[in-house]
């Protein structure tokens, strides 16, 4: 009996202890803590604060009374998408419930890139086909020249893809990787297929994450290196076409390739997203983006709204022809 | 199971530029041990002519159970995160001579949590493990109250799924390793037995990286833990009938408290129900 008593009055202390000590307040969702949580967030983490000499404190200012002043979600949405895009980062936005992502629109977005993919398959490729899945489309330029065309990264799993379009190619000789307007996606994905082209591991470039509190904490320069991938690899001449849209995990890709020294990079400078981005929350559910690391070339420079200028640089323009890729048609004839 | 749980963030980093009302944290394991330390303290002074439960020299138990749990990982998420999960362990005990106790465990677990606090889209799930030890010393040899020293590593691997329409997927990770000070009653209850353990960590190691887990990108780091930052409370009570032979059951309760003060905290409170298997390699029958 007194074990029974021993036992419940140790429960009851424990209880009472846990339900003084756990339940707290309610976790607060006015627009004073969002706005703030999300200020902080950024605080902690953004990565480009001193390279685009940000005043990140001013901005906070700036918006608070605004975001305290809204008098509906989306209103208060408006004015915390206005403040990322102080930022001036491809890589930042916010998402609220329901969808509406509001993001910034980089300058290199606005810029014609006079590409039609439409166009390449009708006027060059003379064996045009999607490969056995739906992300990339490849084809013979010439009987001993192949074109792959990846106008996106997203995903994950799909490089085997490549792998397919390889083998149906066959015994070509040059190869041509187009991608313009790819705006990126899963940088583990473009480094993936980037392996299929290259006979052993490579470093191409650096990466530096936030690591502390202040704006510039941030790790070390850490390799970044692209290893063969796949069944088999394409190690003859590569000639990889870039645009002003080639964004992000695009450029991970054509930096990966310019560490190749079979590869050369023909087109225009690429978009100039160097920021990886990471994922967070607010209290609300809405969700966020913002860039957390800084990519670099090998020579440890920061392309971030600079691009990677490419080896052979041909501007595009307005005519029915597309020069960037005939160019590269005649740097594989050679 | 526990609403609103952990929930008041703290001002974390510099603080912002803008007025803003700092809130904090209750922290629940100062109540909590004093809370227990008092009742166990009380029910062993009662207990002068309390019923000595032998310890055999050695017992291995196999336990599963259900788990309650609610979790706050900043990194990931303001927002608490809290449900059911699954857990087992493998719990060794054993006596050296006639006052000294100890103890080892290995345990593994699962759990799937929504979020406690906003909007019900996100989960996460969380793999777990932990290794247990103690080495615990009577007060005398008939006495039924032991203190000692536990120590508890403890790896927490979360994959965070993030609301749609983003249904982002990110992984955080967190480690620690902790010594502290533990305190244990056992006595007879009929044939059976009914043990209290408490332990709370005063120095360990925590790794907590600044942001989620990708190979490669050298976030990762340790750095060395006291009471200040790294507070938790470990409990359990155990209940063990007679034995049959050498074969027997424990249905332990088991709580573990956790509060790592960082940038970006981690505080997580669990409560499971185990049953377990218990056999006893040596001693009297």
């Amino acid at each position: 009996m007194k074990a029974v008593r021993f036992a419940t009055i140790a429960a009851l202390a424990s209880l009472a202890a846990c339900g003084d000590a756990l339940v707290g307040p309610a976790a607060s969702t006015d627009r004073g803590s969002l706005f703030d949580d999300l200020w902080r967030q950024v605080d902690l983490h953004y990565s480009f604060f001193t390279l685009k000499r940000i005043n990140w404190d001013s901005i906070g200012n700036v918006y608070r009374p605004q975001a305290l002043a809204a008098k509906s979600d989306a209103e208060f949405a408006g004015v915390a998408g206005r403040m990322l895009n102080e930022l001036k980062d491809a890589h930042v936005s916010i998402t609220p419930a329901g969808g509406g992502t509001i993001r910034y629109r980089a300058r290199f977005e606005l810029e014609p890139t006079f590409f039609d993919a439409r166009r390449v398959f009708q006027r060059y490729v003379a064996e045009g086909a999607p490969a056995a899945g739906t992300h990339i489309r490849f084809g013979k330029i010439a009987p001993s020249t192949g074109y792959i065309y990846i106008p996106s990264f997203l995903g994950t799993g799909w490089a085997g893809e490549v792998d397919a379009a390889l083998a149906a190619l066959g015994n070509v000789t040059r190869m041509i990787v187009d991608v313009r307007d790819n705006g990126g996606g899963t940088n583990a994905l473009a480094l993936d297929i980037a392996g299929r082209f290259t006979d052993r591991t490579r470093t191409f470039g650096y990466m530096r994450r936030r690591s502390g509190p202040g704006h510039d904490d941030f790790t070390g320069f850490n390799d970044q290196t692209v290893s063969p991938a796949g069944p088999a690899q394409f190690t003859g001449p590569v000639f990889v076409l870039s645009n002003r849209h080639s964004a992000s995990s695009s450029e991970d890709f054509v930096r990966a390739m310019s560490a190749m020294p079979h590869a050369t990079i023909v087109g225009d400078t690429t978009a100039g997203a160097a920021g990886g981005p990471i994922v967070r929350e607010l209290i609300n559910g809405w969700t966020y983006q913002l860039s957390e690391w800084i990519e670099y070339t090998l020579d440890r420079a920061t392309f971030e709204d600079v691009g990677l200028a490419p080896d052979v640089l041909v501007k595009a323009t307005a005519a029915d022809a597309d020069p960037i890729l005939e160019r590269a048609i005649a740097l594989a004839s050679r | 199971m526990y609403p609103n749980v952990l929930s008041d963030l703290p001002t974390w980093g510099r603080p912002p530029p803008f007025a803003v009302p700092p809130t904090y944290m209750k922290r629940p394991n100062a109540p909590l041990v004093a809370c227990l330390l008092v009742a166990v303290a009380r029910a062993a002074s009662a207990q002068s002519d309390a019923t000595f439960a032998p310890v055999p020299p050695h017992q291995l138990t196999i336990f599963a159970g259900a788990t309650q749990s609610a979790r706050l990982e900043a990194t990931a998420s303001p927002r608490t995160f809290g449900g059911p999960g699954i857990s087992a362990a493998l719990d060794y005990r054993g006596t050296m001579g006639s006052l000294w106790t100890v103890g080892a465990s290995v345990g593994a677990g699962y759990r799937r949590l929504s979020p406690l606090d906003g909007p019900k889209s996100g989960t996460q799930q969380l793999f777990d493990g932990d290794v247990r030890a103690s080495l615990m010393r009577r007060l005398s040899a008939r006495s039924g109250f032991s203190v000692g020293l536990a120590s508890t590593t403890n790896y927490t691997y979360t994959e965070h799924r993030y609301p749609e329409p983003t249904g982002r997927v990110s992984h955080f990770v967190f480690g620690a390793t902790a010594l502290g000070p533990a305190v244990a009653y056992s006595r007879s209850v009929g044939r059976g037995a009914v043990g209290v353990e408490l332990s709370s960590p005063m120095i360990g190691m925590v790794s907590h990286p600044y942001s989620d887990n990708r190979t490669g990108d050298g976030l990762s780091r340790i750095r060395v833990a006291t009471a200040a930052d790294l507070r938790g409370v470990n409990g359990t009570l155990r209940y063990a009938p007679p034995m049959k032979g050498d074969w027997g059951m424990v249905y332990a309760y088991r709580f573990n408290l956790l509060d790592y003060k960082d940038l970006q905290p981690v505080r997580s409170a669990s409560h499971s129900l185990s049953i377990g298997i218990t056999r006893r390699l040596g001693g009297e029958r």
